[in-house]
């Protein structure tokens, strides 16, 4: 084994370690979960490294265990001292073998749990903070990248040198040592793209590191496995266990682009590197990305504020004056980093919810769950109970004597609208305005509620609450610089816990019920007092009419009476005609149409007369007409 | 060898902004530095005006940028127990900016926030407990507003907050504190709901009672205007009755004129009526009136026609 190769492995270790302790360092300074992930991948090329470099001295001594034989081979022709069959003969090609059967499958083993477990920790870490921001970018990502620049070059020079002498050991370190470089290099943009406000940068290259450590664990787990069905053949070198295929190629990317060209050359039948145009690529490469570049700083010497926004214009920090706050529209300024400008929503009417934020459901019932439900205590005032409340106000609890407060539970929803009125107070004054903002709306809610009549809020009261709330929280906000108005608050989905709104829902169903009842005993009321005034209406009738009668009566019969009484004057006396006439016009009517019998009562005669109800005699007293009777003779 | 000016220029400007770099940075109106020269801070070391400010590059000096604008700190739901044995869970927040950021810097991890924040939690929890405990709980709760104590609570709390602070000497200035959310402990949150259930069925109890009340003096209301509207009409029947008895008096005394006839009238009338409904008539041929039908033979045939 060539020495200067030895060294070289040794360098590339040694970069390693140095890369990861740095990394790890320069990724606690500055927060960043990618940075992290960043040293776990140096951390594991380092492993590797180690592997290698030390399969690679077991090679060496066995080099030269076989070129001292080989002296004292040729010095004392063939001896039988130096059998090579004898186990003992040759300790340094048994520590090798013995390396490569035992070891490296077992450390293989190792490095897939480790670089396992380097993916799936870190994830779950993620997954709990997934809103960690970097504290410190761009002395971190200039750190990175510097450590880039020495990875590559040491990467480079080692994969060259691998491929060029056909260095199988020396290939794994230098795969990793360019993995590692182009990992910084990301590292280094998404710290960048932070410090440009894409706070989730940091976030999600850390989960594509995650990825990517995954998928080498898994390549690493597929190769022990065929390893265990490999065909062996003597002579023939094995590729090392541990050797990734994934991070040669990932370290390597511009090997699938010559890749790529080669199949394209096939495809095309001619060289494309032979075109003018590659030609041409070729020359100019570097005044187009230099050009590019120039346009990049060009175009943040123009910002574009859209529709609904204001933004703050600051010349190394400081406001630009006269310029300071710049509206919608194209604008000019100088180049970053020298203008900055800060973009906010200003004319836009922004939203937040204080209390439970209801789902979107075409229904809403109290006693139903439909969101998140925060409940707010709303004091006992005992109005609508009267001395059932009174009597409940401050009960004790009997487990431990220690009294139940005298209030009641709320659950509310108040959405709440506002807008930036004042951008250099809302930019400048708070450190986060919309955190402050909502507690003060919610405190100014609370407050509220803490002195509030529960039937009122839940009734007539609310527009009073809801503009009552609204201007505190506008007084309060005032008071605290934030550079806002209000512009709405309403009050919605007030209603008691759902764990008692059936209770409340209860009384207003009883509320029904006893209206119902009311109802029917006022019907009843109404029938019976119509029914009265009816009745002592008739009977008022009655009277008049039994008074009409009476009265008509009593002159009727006074005149008749004095005619009558000339009548019996005229042939008086109990048998005179008047009255016979007058006895027999009563019996003549009173039986005209009734059915009558004359029985012979004195026995004189056994005749009975009996008379149809249908037969008609005028003149009782005078006519009795024979044929219309039918005696009977008994 | 010859240089091509592009690759001067790419030098150039390279030069430049990694001078820039390292030899400048901005302090935003929003911040202050403080500025160290080999990890010391100096008594010029504070940067309050924003702009472009020198510096010597890393790791000579090192600057620290300090946010001022008012910091808005929230500490944790605990409960506190009240003289009158309540128990309350007070959330408060707190508003603070650094004022001396040659005092904070030092005290604070190099200027940390969130380091001053975990500090100031222990000082605001402090305080809170410490205020709360001395309130009874109409203080913070009450249906009469004018027995709530909610801002002499918070401006309590502001001054002790602010005491602690002061003597702590950390450079900051405490600019609120307010209650942002008050919570019951969640076994007492159950009471709460046990007393509300409680209060409705009392209130069921009290609309069922009232409405039967109700019903009981609809009703008998009802009666008693019915039983008095008839007795009314019965008073006025009477009395419409004996206005026609009244008007009886002339014919009765014209009848006196000639009693015996007058009864002999009225007992014909009388007959008069009682043969008003169907009735069956039994005569004796004896009777008056029948005298024909004494000794009379019967007819030849029945149901012969009738002739006058």
């Amino acid at each position: 084994m060539d020495r200067n190769i030895k060294r070289i492995g040794m360098i590339n270790w040694l970069a390693l370690l140095v890369a990861t302790a740095g990394m790890v360092l320069v990724a606690r300074y500055a927060s960043s979960f990618a940075g992290l992930m960043a040293a776990a991948v140096c951390g594991l090329g380092l492993l590797v490294s180690l592997l290698s470099f030390c399969q690679m001295i077991l090679e060496g001594r066995e080099q030269l265990e076989k070129l001292d034989l080989d002296e004292l081979s040729k010095s004392r022709g063939a001896a039988s001292l130096f059998d090579a069959s004898a186990e003992d003969t040759f300790p340094a090609r048994r520590s090798r073998e013995q390396f490569e059967r035992y070891f490296i499958p077992l450390l293989t083993v190792l490095l897939m749990l480790l670089e396992a477990a380097a993916a799936y920790f870190p994830w779950r870490y993620s997954a709990m903070a997934p809103g960690a921001i970097p504290e410190r970018t761009l002395l971190p990502a200039a750190l990175f990248l510097l450590v880039w620049l020495i990875l590559f070059i040491l990467g480079k020079y080692s994969s060259g040198l691998a491929r060029l002498q056909k260095q199988r050991l020396l290939r794994p370190g230098a795969a990793y040592l360019m993995l590692s470089a182009y990992v910084c290099l990301a590292v280094a943009v998404t710290l960048g793209s932070v410090y440009f406000k894409v706070l989730t940068a940091d976030f999600y290259m850390g989960r594509a590191l995650c990825v990517v450590l995954g998928l080498i664990s898994v390549e690493t787990l597929v190769g022990l496995v065929l390893e265990i069905y490999r065909v062996r053949l003597k002579g023939k070198d094995s590729r090392l266990l541990y050797d990734s295929r994934l991070v040669g190629l990932l370290g390597q990317p511009e090997a699938l682009i010559t890749t790529a060209a080669h199949a394209l050359d096939y495809q095309f039948g001619f060289k494309v590197s032979e075109t003018w145009f590659y030609r041409f690529l070729e020359k100019a490469l570097a005044w187009l990305v230099l050009a590019q570049l120039g346009i990049l700083v060009l175009s943040t010497c123009i910002t574009v504020i859209p529709p609904g926004e204001q933004a703050l214009l600051e010349r190394l920090g400081n406001p630009v004056p006269g310029r300071s706050v710049i509206g919608p529209g194209l604008h000019f300024k100088l180049p970053w980093p020298i203008d900055r400008a800060y973009r906010y929503r200003t004319e836009q009417i922004q939203r937040f919810t204080v209390g439970a934020e209801p789902e979107t459901v075409k229904t809403i019932q109290w006693t139903v769950p439909h969101g998140r439900e925060d409940n707010f205590l709303v004091a006992n005032r005992g109005t609508d109970t009267t001395a059932a409340t009174n009597t409940a106000a401050a009960p004790a609890d009997q487990s431990g004597g220690r009294p139940t407060p005298p209030v009641s539970l709320l659950s509310i929803s108040i959405p709440v609208q506002y807008q930036i009125t004042n951008l250099v107070d809302w930019a400048y004054v708070n450190h986060d305005p919309t955190n402050l903002l909502q507690s003060l709306a919610r405190r100014a809610v609370a407050r509220f509620l803490a002195g509030a009549e529960l039937t009122n809020l839940m009734s007539d009261g609310r527009r009073q609450a809801a503009d009552s709330i609204r201007q505190a929280i506008q007084e309060e906000s005032n008071e605290r610089r934030l550079g806002v108005n209000i512009t709405f608050l309403g009050l919605q989905d007030i209603h008691p816990p759902i764990k008692v709104a059936g209770d409340y829902e209860k009384v207003i169903s009883e509320r029904e019920t006893a209206e119902v009842t009311i109802l029917k005993v006022q019907a009843h009321a109404i029938v019976t007092n119509a029914l009265a005034r009816g009745l002592s209406q008739q009977r008022l009738n009655d009277a008049e009419t039994d008074k009409i009668n009476t009265i008509t009566n009593a002159v009727a019969r006074a005149d008749l009476f004095a005619k009558q009484q000339m009548a019996y004057a005229a042939a008086p006396g109990t048998d005179g005609v008047y009255e016979h006439q007058a006895y027999l016009d009563v019996l003549s009517r009173i039986t005209k149409d009734a059915q009558k019998k004359i029985i012979n009562a004195t026995g004189d005669t056994n005749l009975i007369y009996e008379f149809n109800e249908e037969q008609r005699f005028r003149d009782f007293g005078n006519s009795i007409t024979p044929g219309a009777a039918s005696p009977n003779t008994k | 060898m010859k240089r091509s000016p592009l690759t001067i220029v790419v030098a150039v400007l390279l030069a430049a902004i990694f001078g820039l770099m390292l030899f400048v940075f901005q302090v935003r109106r929003s911040e202050v530095a403080v500025v160290t020269l080999f990890d010391k801070m100096e008594a010029d070391g504070v940067r309050t005006n924003p702009g472009p400010h020198l510096q010597w590059p890393w790791p000579i000096e090192r600057v620290y940028k300090l946010d001022q604008r008012v910091q808005s700190l929230e500490d944790t739901f605990e409960p506190v127990t009240l003289p009158d044995q309540n128990q309350i869970m007070l959330l408060t927040y707190v508003g603070w900016h650094v004022s001396d950021p040659a005092r904070f810097f030092p005290k604070f991890e190099n200027g940390s926030i969130s380091s001053a924040v975990t500090n100031l939690q222990g000082i605001v929890r402090s305080a809170k407990d410490e205020v709360a405990s001395r309130h009874k709980f109409s203080d913070f709760l009450s249906a009469d507003t004018n027995q709530m104590k909610f801002t002499q609570i918070e401006n309590e709390m502001l001054d002790s907050v602010r005491q602690k602070v002061a003597q702590g000497n950390y450079g900051i200035e405490i600019n609120f504190v307010q209650i942002k959310s008050i919570e019951l402990p969640s076994s007492v949150s159950e009471k709460v709901f046990k007393r509300m259930t409680e209060e409705r069925n009392t209130l069921v109890s009290a609309i069922q009672a009232d409405a039967q009340e109700k019903s009981i003096e609809i009703r008998s209301k009802a009666d008693s205007e019915a039983s008095r509207l008839l007795s009314e009409a019965d008073a006025q029947a009477k009395e419409i009755r004996g206005q026609g008895v009244e008007a009886m008096v002339h014919s009765l005394q014209i009848m006196s004129q000639n009693p015996e006839l007058a009864k002999r009238i009225m007992d014909l009338t009388r007959l008069e009526d009682l043969g008003k409904d169907k009735t069956t008539w039994i005569f004796d041929p004896n009777s008056t009136g029948f005298e024909l039908l004494r000794g009379a033979k019967p007819p030849a045939t029945t149901n012969a026609p009738p002739h006058n």
